[in-house]
């Protein structure tokens, strides 16, 4: 039988055949035209307010399939305007919407894996002083130092927050040998599904999405049979909710943030915290039926901030910004708010998209990839990448700058800030498909996103699958059937060069800073599968890279954790890393499927540059249930937690002795 | 992260987000060649045919009706396709020698806790349409009239199908269970 992900490319593959067979079918009525072109237009006439019924099909993503081929090379085009102009109307919206309509069905991602959004783990650390004097506790493992990211726990060394399927609970962890569930907020009957979280002093702030389901449609006209008509929509919001937790036991919901569209990311700077909504637009709708047929209202976005009012308020189309080439037509909402100021959060809505975020505790780029494909043909060619620059000002959100770059990211840690310039990476063409004519990029950028030096060509015919950033250096693995490091200088902006390339079985999803001369991998061994036609995933493995000689990057030792089998959660997900130099520890979730059923345990080793790791033990959570599977392992005052959805246990850090557990 | 239902996960992938139909792929997929298997006799041509119902999403993504549950409309599509297969087939599949584990696998997957296992065994000695009715009621839980949808019957004539499987069934199982008393 094929796996996943064979199963997947061949459902993309038969998808395209598809659209191929249709397209020539098609030829010939279609006139193509730039879209960036036709919006100018359509908004240049738009102070007449007349519609254009246009014949033209408009496809932003579309490129001259010569140019494509000639230009392999990467491109970034940047806009240097700082005040974006907003949409104004319906009219304008209307049109806006129609137009990008007939090219959004073509808008599809093509991902060799599932990758979820990932975050790493830091409680704020300047606050709490009175715990943190005596307290010794783990924080979610983050990407920037200093920018917090929400996680389903945390701790703050004397309670643990967590979230368990729909509820969130509070445990006591004050005495080392009982861990006491002293708080519940359950959230079973509400439409609202808590997704993480924060701690902040005495404050809990828990994210999620909250969805309705209503038979309100945006057509004013024909309550008939059209199906369209009777379709039911399905909303969702990106809700904050921030508690009290002045008394632990009776967490009090003090405010409630909630914006359109489902939840991107977020990140606490501080006492600020910004997070990112993104909201598709019935743009079915705009396409099917006359503007007079729609109720306007309708389709503008609506947030609420009960510090000052529970009231929904609506954003109107003159506070909605758009850019002048719309690649994604969806609402992206970034809201910022100071958890200390009596002040409503402040809201900034654009027609755009975001589906991976950077933050520095500066600026956040918000990145949406997009398909791209051939105007003759209708084929897919990859990706390319919008990136919108917004700058962080003590709650508020200021827009600064977009570019579009060619090829897409792997995660957020494919994005850095550094001295002003950002950095990213990215690979360019047909991503999920191993045979393929691909290439890796990066860029530096500087402060208001124009290119000021590139880097192309990396590891052509493979595809990027874990960059990391340490000042003037970039790790960039790639993989096909071996894993280059790549040491890459970044140290002259105009000119970034690989320094070092070193070439071993297996790859790494994630890497980790040791110290300035290591670097920790984490990812799969591979082999050979058994038809000998290709490669195949063979139990995880984490390595240590020696980089003193930077030209010359070394794998010092590495581990081998089960078979082909055994999955952890941190290959996809840096959050459920563990790990503290003071403490010599490393620590993650491993599960396995043997025999029929799932193990899932956490490991954690010591480790030494000399020795290596050592598996220092294994901390077992029995049942074959998938909620006895391990998100997180954290620790404090020498305890680990290990972390279910309907368990946790706590372990001796010295014995690995098993102390107490609680059923969930 | 929280999984997310059906719905959230349909939702966002209308709009827009690719990885959210993959996650639907990856959540079904064994579900649906496993129905699937039952009418065409082959884990090979069913797997074909699921990734034709997945096509079929991705061409009208629009249609899916929010109201339904998103795995009776898998199911339906997929029932659609196994049976349109058979109309244009009219030959005798070969069986791939790799079927027996490839099945070992799927089912690995499926029944996953070993109540479910034992129902498995008994389950196969049904009739394929009593099997399947089964299959949707007892291991993937519909109810009869999500099950009605997907096999083209009333509601009471699913009630009736399901009632007549699961005497077979129990008539099945006792057998099994005597078997081991003597």
């Amino acid at each position: 039988m094929k796996d996943n992900r064979e199963f997947i490319k061949e459902v993309y593959k038969k998808y395209d055949d598809y659209k191929k067979e249709s397209s020539i079918k098609n030829k010939n009525k279609k006139i193509i035209k730039p879209f960036k072109e036709n919006v100018g237009k359509i908004l240049g006439i738009a102070a007449s307010c007349i519609i254009v019924t246009s014949v033209i099909v408009v496809n932003s993503n579309l490129k001259n399939n010569k140019n494509q081929i000639d230009n392999k090379i990467a491109k970034v085009e940047t806009s240097e305007k700082i005040t974006l102009k907003t949409v104004d109307n319906f009219e304008n919206f209307y049109d806006i919407v129609k137009e990008n309509y007939k090219t959004d069905s073509k808008d599809f991602i093509l991902e060799d894996s599932i990758k979820y959004e990932t975050n790493k783990e830091t409680s704020s650390s300047t606050d709490r002083i009175e715990t943190e004097s005596t307290q010794d506790y783990s924080k979610t493992n983050v990407q920037v130092e200093d920018v917090d990211e929400a996680d389903i726990v945390k701790t703050d060394g004397k309670y643990i927050y967590y979230i368990a399927q729909n509820n969130l609970v509070i445990i006591d962890i004050n005495k080392k040998d009982t861990m006491l569930k002293i708080a519940e907020i359950n959230y079973e009957n509400q439409k609202f599904n808590p997704s993480e979280i924060y701690i902040y002093e005495s404050k809990l702030i828990v994210f999620g999405n909250e969805s309705s389901y209503s038979y309100r449609s945006g057509i004013t006209i024909r309550e008939t049979t059209d199906s369209i008509y009777k379709k039911g929509i399905y909303k969702q919001k990106t809700a904050a909710i921030i508690y009290d937790l002045s008394d632990i036991k009776n967490p009090k919901e003090e405010r409630k943030i909630e914006i359109e569209g489902n939840y991107v990311s977020s990140r606490m700077i501080g006492d600020n915290i910004y997070f990112v909504g993104n909201k598709s637009i019935y743009s079915y709708d705009v396409a099917r039926y006359n503007i007079k047929d729609l109720n306007e209202d309708y389709f503008k976005p609506s947030y609420t901030d009960t510090i000052k009012s529970s009231e929904e308020k609506l954003i109107n189309f003159n506070d909605i910004y758009y850019f002048e080439n719309i690649e994604n037509l969806n609402y992206l909402t970034l809201a910022g708010f100071n958890l200390k100021a009596n002040e409503e959060a402040d809201i900034k809505t654009f027609l755009g998209a975001g589906e991976n975020i950077y933050s520095s505790t500066k600026n956040m780029y918000v990145v949406k990839s997009k398909s791209v494909y051939d105007a003759n043909t209708n084929t897919y060619l990859g990706r390319d990448t919008k990136i919108l620059k917004f700058n962080f000002e003590n709650g508020k959100i200021n827009f600064k700058a977009e570019a579009n770059i060619e090829g897409a990211i792997n995660n957020q840690f494919s994005m850095d800030e550094y001295n002003g310039y950002f950095r990213i990476a990215t690979t360019i063409g047909k991503t999920w498909s191993m045979d393929e004519d691909t290439t890796n990029s990066i860029y530096i950028l500087d402060d208001k996103l124009k290119e000021v030096g590139r880097l192309d060509g990396i590891a052509p015919g493979e595809k990027i699958y874990s960059v990391r950033y340490e000042k003037e250096k970039a790790y960039v693995v790639t993989f096909k059937e071996i894993d280059p490091l790549f040491v890459i200088d970044l140290s002259n902006v105009n000119n970034p060069k690989i320094l070092g390339e070193l070439k071993i079985p297996g790859y790494s999803t994630y890497l980790h800073p040791y110290d300035d001369t290591h670097i920790i991998g984490f990812g799969y061994d591979t082999k050979t599968n058994s038809s000998g036609t290709g490669i195949q995933n063979n139990g995880l493995k984490m390595s240590m890279f020696d980089i003193t000689d930077l030209n010359n990057p070394k794998e010092l030792f590495n581990v081998k954790i089960g078979n082909s089998n055994t999955t952890s959660e941190l290959t996809d997900n840096h959050k459920a890393l563990l790990f503290s130099k003071e403490k010599n520890l490393i620590a993650f979730p491993v599960r396995k499927y043997e025999n029929r059923r799932y193990l899932a345990k956490a490991q954690i080793y010591n480790i030494d540059l000399e020795k290596g790791f050592t598996l220092k033990g294994e901390i077992l959570h029995e049942g074959t249930n998938y909620k006895r599977f391990i998100e997180r392992i954290i620790y404090s005052n020498n305890v680990f937690y290990t972390l279910s959805k309907n368990l946790i246990k706590a372990t001796d850090m010295n014995t690995l002795e098993e102390i107490t557990k609680l059923n969930l | 992260m929280e999984e997310k239902t059906d719905k959230e996960l349909y939702y966002e992938f209308l709009q827009g987000n690719q990885k959210r139909f993959e996650e639907i792929i990856i959540k079904y997929k064994d579900k649906l060649i496993y129905f699937i298997q039952k009418y065409v006799k082959s884990i090979d041509i069913a797997e074909d045919i699921a990734q034709d119902a997945f096509v079929y999403i991705l061409i009208h993504k629009e249609k899916y009706d929010f109201k339904y549950s998103l795995k009776t409309y898998l199911f339906t599509i997929a029932k659609s396709k196994a049976l349109n297969y058979l109309k244009r087939e009219k030959r005798i599949v070969k069986i791939n020698e790799n079927d027996a584990y490839d099945m070992e696998q799927l089912e690995e997957k499926i029944f996953k806790n070993e109540r479910k296992n034992n129902l498995k065994k008994a389950m196969q000695k049904l009739k394929p349409d009593y099997q399947n009715a089964v299959y949707l009621a007892d291991i993937e839980e519909l109810s009869y009239k999500e099950i009605g949808k997907i096999m083209h019957k009333t509601e009471s004539g699913i009630k009736v199908l399901i009632h007549r499987a699961r005497k077979s069934l129990e008539k099945i199982l006792r057998e099994e269970a005597g078997k081991y008393e003597r």
